[in-house]
């Protein structure tokens, strides 16, 4: 690209510039001077050629909503120019299997009067009204024919929606400022280099350091320092260990420590260096074991069951297994798309959440997809957004911990809830956000114990809020 | 007679063009003013021209920096002539192409040409990429001209160097009736296409998570490039909503 840098013309330059002018007249008096008149047509190369698609699943419905699933198709115009007015003509095909080995095929339609999720497919009201029901979609480039999965596993690992009907709980207006004082702070460094502190990343637009922490389970704290390419091993007494992580690009990451295993896990986002997420492994003691690409375009968030590690991947919206043997086998891209899972898989079941602006969902389903064993359904006057930990307590009720927010404030909502989806306990937490970390990565849960990464002007902490039910 | 009437000719030709040469070359190597979002050290500004820098042949048969009027119209279509669809074209093309401080021009070859270009964030090495301003300003194709009070949609090339007249504040900020072709906008109903805010920082909304994050497109910086990420702006108080207008 940056073979012609900017050349500032200076007088010595008058002969050329005026003979420049003269072989402009020359070359635009045939173009018909289509450039002053506007756009030249782009010359479109092969490297345009692209199709994409995102949804909005319907993991977990209620009654009332709408029935439907919409999609967005980004692909060339037929006019070939990615860079004028034309809009890709899309379309495609959904798929939907029900309980009772029901079927349905149902082709998209335009909702041009929509500003997103233009393409959309009705449910079928056998299928809708079915416990539960899976679905893929081809999508498809009317234009060129090409065609794409979403999610990519296709009819091999279609996405899912379960159908709840929980008592909702309702919120009301959120009360800021009035959140819970911490029963600890754990950890606590201050930016920088040097032994125990935790490097600012460079590169940015804005602050980020110390972009995601873990905790074992004897309550020992892992604070990712990326800038540094370390983690530093906080046990409660003295300073920490520090431990070297070779190959890390710097970027912002989510850590997972299997302690069991003795694993670290490490996912990146995309960078200049690599344009999809890696997920790399390592023993606690910084050696590498594996790494692995995420083989759809975006993903933030890492887990642990068993000795595989599973990363959730947008837009096909799957939690998709990629490394296994504790981060020592790598899982190729299309086994990635053939294992995708819609929920995270737990100790409950494979766990789903929705966030829908007012309104936070959780589910559970069994392995055969065929069981709804949880639900919960949370309503707020105050927006909310992240989940950032839905997870079982020991005593079997669900922890949820998730964003509320106005336009000048911001909070965390945490919330128990039994089996039955009532509320048992409710309190607020502090945003503490001053540096970016990962998105989704402030908060664990070990124990009882409800761990939150937070950052100020001077440093990063770990608090820990005892929960005792 | 002829002959001497085509000489006479051609010299008056050479002469005038060297006279238009000379007043192009004297305004661009003259007084140069610094754009309000900062010096870009390398692409001229004056209060009603600037200098572009044309990296592909293709477009308009330009190799190098050539002063043009701020005014020059790459081609338009009006208020409710374009669709936040097609803007997506234009995001999704710059996905993988870098990320370049007071940006830029990029290619589609899926690699930035120059990554990790000191000094970074703080001045211009054109280099490949837009910046996360850079960015927005290029998928909404607002006008060159700051607040022009035009909600036109025009069609800047990604290989034209150009970061249009706005930083984070001139998004961030915008009132309604302030004359630019966007406005601050409740975060809270934010859709694909808006975007979300801080002082320091811009992204553009594609599509939310099961989780509540948002996908963004954003340039996020040397190190990171341009690409798309999934990021928890929406709830965090420095970071506000901005849509613009008269979408098709």
């Amino acid at each position: 690209m940056d073979k012609n840098p900017a050349r500032r013309p200076g007088r010595r330059s008058c002969l050329w510039g005026a003979m420049g002018i003269l072989v402009t007249i020359a070359l635009a008096i045939p173009l018909g001077l289509t450039a002053s008149a506007g756009a030249g047509k782009h010359r479109i190369a092969t490297d345009d050629q692209f199709l994409k698609a995102t949804y909005t699943p319907v993991k977990l419905r209620v009654a009332g909503d709408p029935q439907e699933i919409r999609f967005d198709i980004s692909c060339l115009p037929p006019d070939g120019d990615a860079d004028g007015p034309g809009v890709c003509d899309g379309g495609g095909t959904v798929y939907f299997r029900a309980s009772g080995n029901v079927s349905a095929s149902v082709p998209l339609r335009v909702d041009s009067d929509a500003q997103v999720g233009r393409y959309v497919a009705t449910v079928p009201s056998n299928i809708w009204n079915a416990p539960w029901f899976t679905y893929y979609a081809v999508i498809r480039d009317n234009t060129t024919g090409r065609t794409i999965l979403l999610p990519q596993g296709g009819s091999t690992a279609p996405q899912i929606s379960i159908a709840i009907s929980p008592t909702p709980i309702n919120l009301g207006e959120h009360a800021f400022a009035s959140t819970r004082q911490p029963s600890a702070r754990v950890v606590s460094a201050s930016w920088g280099s040097d032994d125990g502190q935790v490097g600012l990343e460079d590169g940015i637009d804005m602050p980020a350091g110390g972009a995601s922490f873990d905790v074992d389970s004897a309550g020992n704290v892992y604070l990712l320092d990326e800038a540094n390419a370390r983690m530093l091993e906080f046990t409660g007494t003295g300073a920490p260990a520090q431990i070297a992580l070779p190959g890390l690009t710097g970027v912002r990451a989510d850590l997972r420590i299997s302690d069991t295993a003795g694993t670290a896990y490490v996912l990146e986002t995309a960078s200049a260096s690599f344009p999809k997420p890696l997920l790399r492994a390592y023993t606690l003691q910084g050696s590498a074991l594996g790494t692995s690409t995420v083989a759809d375009a975006a993903a933030a968030q890492v887990r642990v069951a068993g000795s595989t590690a599973y990363v959730s991947q947008y837009p096909s919206s799957v939690w998709a297994p990629m490394l296994q043997n504790n981060g020592r086998t790598a899982v190729a891209a299309a086994a990635q798309f053939a294992s995708g899972v819609p929920g995270v898989p737990s100790g409950i079941g494979n766990l789903v959440v929705a966030s829908l602006g007012t309104e936070i969902r959780v589910g559970t389903y069994g392995s055969s997809a065929t069981t709804n064993q949880f639900a919960a359904r949370i309503t707020s006057a105050t927006p909310v957004a992240d989940i950032g930990l839905a997870q079982a307590l020991p005593s079997g009720r669900i922890l949820v911990v998730f964003s509320v927010y106005t336009e000048t404030q911001h909070e965390y909502e945490a919330l128990v809830v039994d089996s039955s989806g009532s509320l048992v306990d409710q309190f607020s937490l502090p945003a503490a956000e001053w540096a970016q970390s990962m998105p989704l990565s402030r908060f664990r849960l070990v124990g009882s114990s409800l761990y939150e990464l937070g950052s100020s002007e001077t440093g990063v902490f770990v608090d820990r809020y005892d929960l005792g039910v | 007679m002829a002959k001497r009437a085509n000489f006479a000719f051609a010299l008056l030709l050479v002469a005038f063009s060297l006279v238009i040469a000379c007043a192009a070359s004297a305004s661009s190597g003259g007084v140069q003013s610094v754009p309000d979002w900062g010096n870009p050290q390398g692409c001229y500004y004056g209060p009603n021209w600037k200098c572009w820098v044309y990296n592909h042949t293709s477009d308009q048969g330009r190799t190098s920096c050539a002063v043009v009027d701020i005014n020059y119209d790459p081609g338009h279509v009006g208020p409710f002539g374009y669709r936040r669809g097609a803007a997506a074209d234009v995001a999704d093309i710059a996905v993988s192409e870098g990320y370049q401080w007071a940006g830029g021009c990029y290619d589609n070859d899926g690699r930035d040409a120059k990554p990790n270009v000191y000094p970074r964030e703080t001045k211009s090495t054109l280099g490949e990429g837009p910046d996360c301003s850079g960015l927005v300003w290029r998928v909404w194709r607002e006008s060159n001209s700051y607040r022009p009070h035009d909600n036109s949609f025009f069609f800047w090339q990604r290989s034209m160097y150009d970061h249009g007249p706005y930083d984070t504040l001139g998004f961030k900020y915008a009132q309604s009736g302030s004359g630019a072709p966007h406005v601050k906008y409740d975060k809270w109903g934010i859709i694909f296409m808006d975007a979300l805010a801080s002082d320091t920082h811009i992204a553009l909304e594609d599509y939310r998570t099961d989780s509540g994050a948002d996908v963004v497109w954003e340039a996020l910086g040397e190190a990171y490039g341009t690409n798309e990420w999934i990021e928890s702006y929406r709830s965090q108080s420095r970071f506000s909503g901005v849509r613009r207008l008269a979408w098709g």
